[in-house]
């Protein structure tokens, strides 16, 4: 284990302290239960961050939530709006992931195609 | 879209040399995935499928639950314990056996029209 | 079982965010001398009474037919890793004393997972503002300990009016 890759973890984290906070126009789920780790939640998870940081995008909360039961679907992240709109995006890959970021959370539109889900409370 | 064409697992039996261990022995099997890492079949095989693999750990039958998948051949002689035996019978997991290794034993299928 | 060993942490660390935890202490220790890999993952959250650890770990819950959600499969893949690779696994939870749980392994087993990204891991869990997600890796003679509370912004100065 390489002590210099250990030592950024604490980098990472600082620039990440913002998205923990909550009241923000968007709430970032990302559904890490068994299967979704076994289909790749933390690589998604850590792409969309990283696209989130480039981009300087502050009004976003991330968050991580166990099995919501639904296998085949995994990855899977749901983006809550301050508005009460829920959208669930499936079966995300890196490249969906990104366009997640560029489209839903800097432009407000919702990634057609890949969204499986809308819900307005 | 066409479903997948669906056959009866004792159909299948004889092209592998399959021997049964677990009492039931009737399901419709809609494909095939091979894999020996369990996260890899949590990830990716489709529900109905027949999974091929050496691992006889129990939570092979976890897993078959959590993908809807309803039969696991064993492949290269490998043989489950009693206990996971059990466990499959009350999970409703069919469980066979081949001395194949899972390239003979994917041929094989292949050639009895199993494509998915 | 999973590709990485992080994955496994990753896992387990989410049971015990969903158990209420508000301190995890991930450790990774890694003896080349003696060839052991030795994972430990405690928590503060709710724990489980002996019966419900018994359930967990013969993972009654995922046996049933049809999809059920379950805890005991993060656990029962890395007990299954474990043994596999020549070591042992134990979990000691009390109801409202959190859980831990000891993994081993020979290190140089030649199916042991790489311990892969854990950086990745502990930023995953670390999403939780009010949980202290800490990290304790050892590796013969280097240590490095990290946790999530450190640099954590100062509570906001009282306004002078709050103040008199």
């Amino acid at each position: 284990m390489n002590l210099e890759e250990l030592k950024k973890l604490k980098d990472k984290a600082q620039r990440q302290v913002a998205l923990r906070e909550g009241n923000k126009k968007y709430r970032v789920v990302f559904s890490m239960g068994t299967s979704g780790i076994a289909a790749g939640a933390r690589e998604i998870m850590t792409t969309m961050l990283d696209e989130i940081d480039k981009r300087g995008i502050d009004d976003v909360e991330v968050a991580v939530t166990g099995e919501i039961g639904l296998v085949d679907a995994e990855p899977m992240i749901r983006i809550e709006e301050a508005s009460g709109e829920k959208v669930t995006y499936a079966k995300v890959n890196a490249a969906d992931a990104r366009k997640i970021v560029t489209e839903h959370l800097e432009k407000g539109k919702i990634v057609e195609g890949l969204a499986v889900g809308k819900v307005k409370e | 879209m066409t479903p997948p064409t669906s056959f009866k697992l004792k159909t299948l039996v004889p092209a592998v040399k399959a021997e049964l261990f677990t009492d039931a022995s009737e399901c419709e099997i809609t494909g095939c995935y091979i894999s020996d890492l369990l996260s890899d079949v949590l990830a990716h095989a489709k529900p109905g499928v027949l999974w091929a693999t050496v691992q006889t750990h129990r939570n092979v039958i976890s897993v078959a639950c959590t993908k809807d998948i309803p039969a696991v051949l064993f492949v290269c002689g490998r043989k489950p314990e009693a206990e996971v035996i059990k466990e499959a019978e009350e999970a409703g997991v069919i469980l066979l056996g081949t001395p194949l290794t899972a390239f003979a034993a994917a041929g094989r299928l292949w050639e009895s029209g199993l494509h998915e | 079982m999973l590709e990485e060993l992080s994955l496994h942490i990753l896992d387990i660390g989410m049971n015990s965010l969903a158990a209420g935890a508000r301190k995890l202490e991930v450790a990774v220790i890694e003896n080349t001398k003696r060839d052991w890999l030795i994972i430990r993952l405690r928590d503060d959250g709710q724990g489980m009474d002996a019966e419900t650890l018994q359930d967990v770990l013969d993972h009654r819950a995922s046996s049933k037919k049809g999809r059920k959600k379950n805890i005991g499969l993060g656990l029962a893949f890395l007990q299954q890793t474990s043994e596999m690779c020549g070591g042992t696994f134990h979990v000691a939870s009390r109801p409202g004393q959190g859980t831990t749980v000891t993994a081993s392994m020979r290190l140089s087993h030649i199916d042991r997972p790489p311990l892969g990204n854990i950086n990745s891991t502990i930023l995953t869990l670390s999403a939780r503002a009010d949980v202290d997600v800490q990290l304790h890796y050892r590796s013969d003679d280097q240590t490095f300990h990290f946790s999530s509370q450190e640099g954590k912004p100062h509570e906001p100065r009282r306004t002078q009016e709050a103040q008199r």
